[in-house]
């Protein structure tokens, strides 16, 4: 045990302002703060068959998702003991080694979670929303699984060459180092997506400029993405940093299913998260929490010689899942503020309250999303407000410019 | 189960050593024939980082080896640094190629160091070599590259027959391991003998021959 000298105190003291005011800086949003969101009739509004089959839909999801969480924890509980052992294996030098150890934990948790990622492809299959093969899943997942080997070894790279050269305080550079390798992932992303085509339709092409000035975000290009042949889901996502910046639609929302108005409401929605920099600030968010991860990691591990070892590798990966699993909630609230604000900056740019509805409602249909789950699932899956709750958010924008009734829906295209 | 590992050790004696039939590169090979499933099943996987690491190695070999090529055309011989550092890089792809097709048993480092790997790589210190080789070592090295995409298919065949024996028994057949061994061994002399390491031309015969005393333990 060393001594608790003043200098470490006043590091980690400085350390701790600073980090609240970096969250400060990155919680703020332009959804008013006495905005309060009214009670929602949610059978009403979504249809009481379509919210009894969506609840159906994702409590088996639920089970699946916390039956895989144990696995995943009592595979990782038991590498932690008995992983060390696979050192055997490698002709390699320490961070070698420690890749290794690394790499076969996460293949050991694929191995044990898989039946679950099966069961969860059947239970979408069953119910129409994925058309995927069942070998082609497995296989792709498998490959998925070589860009984990990378980032693992990349980080573990990173953390255990700090800590042989710096000792004891190599979480601080090496959280400030996650945050770094987290900006070329999230910039290289981009361009490293496959399938991703300019926007052919004129009219959506059209919109989203329109949009996009409207929200003063100038030269992020829109792409459609083809998934269409795997699944009936409608997504669509904003990524990049600087010059990679994107927004990117499934080609599933174009096909036939949503109002033009309300494929306008999602470009407007994607479009403010990059006029909000979300993706950077997502990132300040990750280097936020890695530094009190790292701290956490270089604690944890000190009985197996700290992360200059490879040994500790095993019982790092148990104490990363844990601590990811304990942060999940906070990451949630953050991402959730997040997708509020987009929400709100959408009603702001497309002044159609109607349509955000009518979007929501049809999100629900089209993923069987639960459109008010219950608590523990927000808490712990809840990365967007509940559909509930972003058609109240509609509602009370509404209610905020003028209470007038909003207008009215567009007839739904067959 | 004993008389099993009795074979095993005595197939382990016959191929177990160096070979290369005095050429400066040659191949050694250790005995152990066991192969860790959970390794088999990932290894294409597991060398991701490797593969990544011998691409971003790679754009340092270009210019090395030019300058390599001017210098031994001007002084007949490859600097013993820049000999050094092309060994390595010759010596890194093998120790990967040997894991990645089951020849080798452990996860290969990142450096080539000599003795590292238990499948490993013997490379001569740089000689004397004939300028006119030097000079001409690209148009010479093009009726070796044509057998050697001939190896790195065999080594590809062998790879995938020996991933699905190893992933059920738990074992590399010791056939397949030889075989294997013999194709990386051309591979690894035809890179050399582009890289300037050697001016001897690859030596085409798939036989492990008996091994030559210098054998490792
Ligand atoms: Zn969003």
């Amino acid at each position: 045990m060393t001594a608790v000298r003043p200098w470490h105190v006043a590091v980690l003291v400085s350390s701790g302002v600073a980090w609240i005011a970096a969250a400060w800086a990155l919680a703020g949003t332009v959804v008013p703060d006495d905005l309060a969101l009214p009670a929602v009739d949610v059978e009403g509004v979504f249809g009481a068959a379509l919210v009894e089959r969506a609840e159906r839909y994702e409590r088996f999801l639920y089970v699946n998702w916390a039956l895989a969480q144990i696995a995943m924890l009592a595979t990782l509980v038991v590498y932690a003991r008995r992983g060390v052992r696979l050192a055997r294996e490698s002709a390699a030098g320490p961070v070698g080694t420690g890749m290794l150890l690394g790499m076969l934990g996460l293949a050991v948790v694929w191995l044990t979670t898989l039946p679950f990622s099966v069961a969860a492809l059947w239970w979408d299959r069953r119910h129409g929303l994925s058309q995927a093969g069942y070998l082609h899943a497995v296989l792709g997942d498998w490959l998925a699984l070589g860009g984990m080997f990378l980032a693992i070894s990349i980080a573990l790279l990173v953390v255990m060459t700090l800590a042989r050269r710096l000792g004891p305080w190599w979480w601080i550079p090496g959280a400030l180092a996650l945050g770094a390798i987290a900006v070329g992932l999230v910039f290289a992303d981009p361009y490293l997506r496959t399938g991703l085509e300019p926007a052919r339709e004129g009219r959506v092409e059209q919109a989203y400029e329109r949009l996009a000035r409207a929200q003063g975000v100038a030269g992020v290009p829109l792409r459609i993405e083809k998934v269409s042949d795997v699944t009936t889901e409608a997504n669509a996502y904003a990524s990049g940093l600087g010059p990679s910046r994107r927004v990117v639609l499934w080609d599933t929302l174009l096909d036939g299913r949503f109002t033009e108005r309300e494929v306008d409401v999602v470009l407007a929605h994607e479009l403010a998260h990059q006029a909000r920099d979300h993706v950077p600030k997502a990132v300040g968010w990750f280097a936020l929490f890695a530094l009190p991860g790292a701290l956490v990691l270089s604690l944890v591990t000190r009985s197996r010689g700290g992360m200059a070892q490879p040994a500790a590798v095993p019982l790092a990966l148990l104490a990363v899942a844990v601590l990811q699993l304990v942060a999940t909630p906070a990451a949630n609230v953050v991402s959730r503020r997040m997708e509020a604000e987009a929400d709100w900056k959408a009603l702001e740019t497309t002044r159609d309250p109607a349509a955000a509805r009518g979007l929501f409602r049809e999100l629900a249909a089209t993923s069987l999303a639960d459109p008010s789950p219950p608590a523990w699932a927000r808490l712990l899956l809840g990365t967007h407000p509940t559909l509930a709750d972003r058609v109240a958010m509609a509602e009370a924008w509404a209610e905020h410019h003028g209470g007038s009734e909003p207008s009215t829906t567009e007839p739904r295209p067959q | 189960m004993e008389r099993l590992d009795d074979e095993l050790s005595a197939r382990r004696a016959a191929t177990a050593g160096r070979h290369g039939s005095g050429h400066p590169l040659a191949i050694l090979l250790d005995g152990d024939l066991r192969r860790p499933r959970l390794l088999v099943a990932f290894r294409p996987l597991l060398v991701v980082p490797h593969l990544c690491w011998l691409a971003l190695w790679a754009l340092l070999v270009t210019p090395a080896v030019v300058a390599a090529w001017v210098v031994a055309l001007v002084s007949g011989r490859v600097p013993t640094g820049l000999h050094r550092f092309l060994a390595a890089f010759v010596r890194t792809a093998a120790h990967v190629s040997a894991f990645l097709h089951l020849v080798g048993r452990p996860y290969p480092g990142f450096l080539g160091r000599e003795g590292s790997y238990p499948v490993d790589l013997t490379i001569a210190p740089p000689a004397r070599q004939r300028r006119l080789g030097v000079l001409a070592r690209l148009a010479l090295v093009l009726p070796a590259l044509l057998i050697e995409s001939a190896y790195t298919l065999l080594a590809l065949v062998v790879g995938v027959l020996a991933w699905c024996a190893a992933l059920v028994t738990g074992r590399m057949p010791a056939g397949l391991r030889d075989l294997g061994a013999a194709a990386l061994r051309y591979q690894a002399q035809t890179v050399g003998y582009a890289l300037l390491l050697t001016s001897r031309y690859p030596d085409a015969s798939p036989r492990l021959e008996t091994p030559l005393p210098e054998a490792r333990p």
